[in-house]
């Protein structure tokens, strides 16, 4: 296995007046390619915002963030919008469909920004979404919007899929076929998919688990024999 | 209620621009109304009250030698209130380049048309020493109390003193012969009494003042019935003194320009306001369905957004309500004033100010009202959760081949315009006005100056115009005839009638010539028959009649008939009436009418003063004074395209802000997808590009319907044709379209500033 991603002594520190906030404290982590990593940790921990941060969304107050080989954190904006466009797939937890596009037109959004030839009706098969092309997203439940909005990540093709609480607006039957979906991108596609949950059961599941409390890491652990996500008893 | 008061000022804090827009729109709605209007409707105040305070006459009577006898029976017809008497008489008073004056010798007291004293003392019948003259001679000639003026006419002399100085109401408008605008060094007029003349008066016009207003007709017949066969006298009555009737046309357009300009941006700024309310209340959603959950009633919630559109609507109006005629109407003075004489210029407050102002507070109340009702009877439950989206099927365009081909931006916007059509309608009506208010603005000037050319440079070809004395010799007239190099012409001004329709124009008998060649409504030459009358064709729309029918005419001052057939039509902007050749004048004329030369055109620019000649008016002279008095137009076309221009930002800017305020969540979701920000941006500016066209195109016919209507309130002298050139539309099309990527511009910042992080917290 490869080290894809790589946070050295990383800080972010939030200011507002003479009040500081360090939502980072100086963390260490490597994730490998193809992982499926999951990284646990109560509200405020700091989970979303290492995500931002990896996802380019946000930048680090100090350290690097090296994606493969590349210091993302001296990217300008430009740099970091090709970035995200290239690399980062994004599932978010209220699935951030546009809602003047239809299912599939979201899908094929992805042509604008990537050279990757789209097949929109083939991937929405591939979430298990034949025959929803045409609809809007108001047209659909949460978990097939949720579909749509993994589907959209996977059209062009990303190195890493970052998923911020995605069953978090879902019911467990739903967010089950939905994590099912992404272990299975993970495992087939060797895409690296990261997760921040607060759902401890997903533990199991992860090959890398990651706790993280007050900004900092508290344990890592490495499972070697992780659970099929349909197994696992929620 | 203090919280929710404090609620308010902090929104008003964190929506400043939509805030500010509310009441930007209801400020410039009233200041553009008010400020147009107030000019026109403070004209009208300040004419009328002009005229009221000097007890105007309500009409005159002119004739040769009134004596006694006609003057008691004049005065003595039972509509008559009051007359007095009066010789006047055209004077050069003795100053360098000899400056008309007309003297006004004034039987007994004052009582009608006084003047509006300036200076000095007022008119004093038993003054024999003392005149008093205008104020803008005065100014001209740097005048004062105590200076001596002598004037000249008939072999006679008057000299006095000059004892005041007035304006008098019969003189709002008045110009030296043959120009087109008032030299005031060269042009006066002056008062003296009876009680000072050392010569013999002949008085020769009666000023009257009626209990009523004098109808033309029956005033005509009567006073013809009460003298009898002892005098021809002609009668005028007030609305067609020159001076007072060109003021009326004046004010009539004006009144034209703000009557229908401003109502335009009252309109659009409406629905600005209205839309950016309710839009502003909508997005306070789930806060008012909090405020309602914590147990506010209805009543205090409905209160409180209330306030926001009363507070923000009625400090916008009443700004404007002041501001507008404090402001915008002192722009036209100075070229007002160039050409027209009132003793004071100042704005009028109209009571449709305070309605234009209510309507706005009332509508954006109302409008709030509307909207936080609706949400407010919503269950609280539902209410504290964003309102789910609309749904949109797939429409006709959507399932078309071409659907497939757009790009995803232009889904997106056909998608967004199509669930926003309040907005879309909003935004293209907004383009759509500025776009209207600029293009005829400019083909306003575009069709004057058109006019002008076609009158000075292809009808007139001729440098100088000669009007000759009346006295001139056969023998001078050849001579300057043959040293100018020029064309004897004769002009009248007579009066035409075609079944009961009577009309005031001017008879141009000559024979064919190049300097004066009149022209088809194309603006062609046409070559006139030398057998057949002529007539305008504005002349001939305006009495009803056609080629073939027998048009009833007099020369002014003669009273004799003459009915002659028309057999061909010609166009042109000015002078609307006859045109015929001398002989055919001879003919038609018979014993009464016999052609003589009065008016003299060459090629030549002549300088030199003929005797014989009473005035030379060079082609430069009428152009430099129809661009002074075009003045007040440019004025209103440059303030008009200024508050176009401000609306259209303010329109656009709100709109693109309130677009942008809801579609922020989806562009934080498209810059986490990787879009950059000038994609981003790209997306927000197709949307404003689709609009601008659509209102630019629809502005093209409207344009045209706007002028035209303007063009037609110019008056039954005057033929104006509209006429838009290729460069209006162009740079109107610079200015919506610069306007609308300008506007664009302005949002790259904020979407530079988006918060990607915020796209990922649930949908607020």
């Amino acid at each position: 296995m490869t080290t894809m991603i790589e946070f050295e002594n990383v800080s972010r520190i939030y200011r507002s007046g003479d009040h500081e906030l360090r939502a980072l404290d100086n963390l260490s982590l490597k994730i490998d390619k193809g992982e499926f990593v999951v990284i646990l940790g109560p509200s405020g921990a700091g989970k979303s915002t290492l995500l931002n941060l990896l996802g380019g969304l946000d930048s680090a107050t100090s350290g690097k963030i090296i994606v493969d080989g590349q210091n993302i954190v001296d990217f300008n904006d430009d740099e970091l919008t090709k970035y995200r466009a290239k690399s980062v797939g994004f599932i978010f937890q209220f699935y951030n469909l546009i809602p003047n596009l239809t299912a599939k037109e979201n899908v094929e959004l992805m042509k604008d920004i990537t050279d990757v030839d789209i097949d929109g009706d083939r991937i929405l098969e591939s979430v298990g979404l034949t025959g929803h092309g045409d609809q809007f997203p108001a047209q659909l439940s949460g978990g097939e919007q949720q579909r749509v909005s993994i589907a959209r990540a996977l059209a062009k093709e990303p190195a890493m899929l970052l998923c911020d609480e995605p069953t978090g607006a879902l019911d467990s039957n739903t967010g089950v076929l939905i994590l099912s979906l992404l272990q299975n991108m993970c495992h087939e596609k060797d895409t690296t998919v990261i997760i921040v949950t607060h759902n401890s059961k997903l533990a199991e599941a992860a090959d890398k688990l990651i706790r993280i409390k007050n900004g900092k890491i508290e344990a890592v652990t490495i499972n070697e024999n992780p659970l099929d996500v349909n197994l696992i008893e929620w | 209620m203090k919280m929710l008061f404090k609620k308010m000022l902090r929104d008003f804090k964190d929506h400043k621009a939509q805030f500010i827009s509310i009441f930007l729109m209801a400020l410039i709605g009233v200041y553009a109304f008010t400020g147009i209007s107030g000019e026109a409707v403070g004209l009208v105040d300040v004419s009328t009250d002009y005229y009221e305070s000097t007890n105007l006459a309500d009409g005159w009577i002119y004739g040769e030698d009134i004596d006694n006898d006609i003057f008691r029976d004049i005065k003595d017809m039972e509509q008559i209130k009051g007359a007095q008497r009066e010789m006047v008489v055209d004077t050069v008073a003795n100053y360098s380049s000899d400056p008309e004056i007309t003297l006004h010798i004034l039987e007994g007291k004052q009582d009608i048309s006084k003047f509006h004293l300036f200076k000095g003392k007022d008119f004093d019948e038993d003054d024999t020493e003392g005149i008093w003259i205008d104020k803008r001679f005065a100014d001209g000639r740097d005048l004062d109390i105590g200076d001596k003026i002598t004037l000249k006419f008939d072999g006679k002399e008057v000299s006095k003193t000059v004892k005041g100085i007035m304006f008098s109401p019969e003189y709002v408008y008045y110009i030296q012969e043959g120009s087109l605008l008032p030299d005031f060094s060269q042009v006066g007029y002056a008062y003296m009494p009876a009680k000072g003349a050392d010569f013999d008066i002949e008085y020769n016009t009666i000023t009257l003042d009626a209990y009523e207003e004098l109808n033309e007709k029956e005033f005509k017949s009567d006073m013809e019935e009460t003298l009898g066969q002892k005098a021809y006298v002609q009668f005028l009555p007030r609305e067609n003194n020159v001076g007072i009737k060109t003021l009326q046309d004046e004010i009539s357009q004006h009144q034209m320009f703000s009557g229908i300009f401003p109502s335009i941006f009252v309109l659009v700024s409406l629905l600005t306001l209205v839309t950016t309310m309710s839009r502003v209340i909508s997005a306070q959603r789930t806060q008012i369905g909090t405020l309602k959950a914590m147990g506010y009633s209805n009543r205090s919630i409905i209160l409180h957004y209330l306030s926001y559109g009363f507070v923000l609507s009625l400090t916008g109006s009443i700004i404007g309500l002041v501001l507008g005629p404090l402001t915008i109407p002192y722009l036209f003075y100075p070229t007002m004033s160039a050409t027209y004489s009132l003793p004071r210029w100042g704005p009028s407050w109209d009571i449709s100010f305070f309605a234009v102002a209510a309507l706005m507070v009332i509508f954006s109340v109302l409008v709030s009202y509307i909207s936080v009702k609706g949400i407010s009877d919503e269950n609280p439950a539902e209410t504290i959760r964003p309102k789910a989206p609309k749904l949109v099927s797939s429409g006709f365009i959507e399932r078309t081949k071409i659907w497939k081909r757009f790009s995803f931006n232009e889904r997106w916007n056909y998608r967004d315009a199509k669930r926003n059509k309040l907005r879309a309608i909003m935004s293209v009506f907004g383009v759509f006005a500025c776009a209207l208010l600029v293009m005829s603005a400019f083909g306003m000037c575009d069709s004057i100056n058109d006019v002008e050319d076609w009158q000075y440079n292809q009808i007139y070809n001729f440098n100088s115009k000669l009007l000759l004395d009346e006295n001139i010799t056969d023998s001078q007239l050849d001579s300057i005839l043959d040293e100018t190099n020029g064309e004897g012409i004769m002009e009248e001004t007579i009066e035409l009638k075609y079944k009961g329709n009577k009309k005031a124009g001017t008879l141009t008998v000559m024979n064919q010539t190049e300097l004066y060649r009149v022209t088809d409504g194309d603006r062609n030459y046409i070559d006139l028959d030398p057998d057949g009358i002529a007539i305008s064709d504005k002349m001939a729309e305006v009495l009803g009649l056609k080629i073939g029918d027998k048009v009833r005419w007099h020369v002014a001052g003669n009273p004799k008939w003459i009915d002659s057939e028309i057999t061909e039509t010609y166009s042109i902007p000015f002078g609307q009436g006859l045109i015929m050749s001398p002989k055919v004048f001879d003919k038609e004329g018979g014993d009464e009418y016999n052609y003589s030369t009065n008016v003299i055109l060459t090629k030549e620019n002549i300088k030199k003063n003929y005797t014989g000649v009473n005035s030379i008016t060079t082609r430069d002279d009428i152009r430099s004074g129809w661009d002074v008095m075009t003045e007040p137009l440019n004025m209103m076309v440059g303030i008009l395209t200024g508050f176009a221009v401000v609306l259209a930002v303010v329109v656009l800017y709100n709109l693109g802000l309130l677009s942008f305020t809801e579609i922020q969540r989806e562009l934080a979701t498209l810059k986490v997808l990787g879009f950059n920000s000038k994609s981003l941006r790209r997306l927000l500016l197709t949307q404003n590009l689709w609009f601008s066209t659509i209102g630019f195109i629809l502005a093209i016919p409207g344009t045209y319907l706007l002028i035209g209507v303007m063009m037609g309130s110019t008056g039954d002298d005057y033929c104006f044709p509209v006429n838009i050139y290729l460069w209006n539309f162009i740079v109107t099309f610079i200015i919506t379209f610069g306007l609308s990527v300008l506007v664009n511009l302005a949002f790259s910042r904020k979407i530079k500033k988006v918060n990607m992080v915020e796209s990922l917290k649930s949908n607020e």
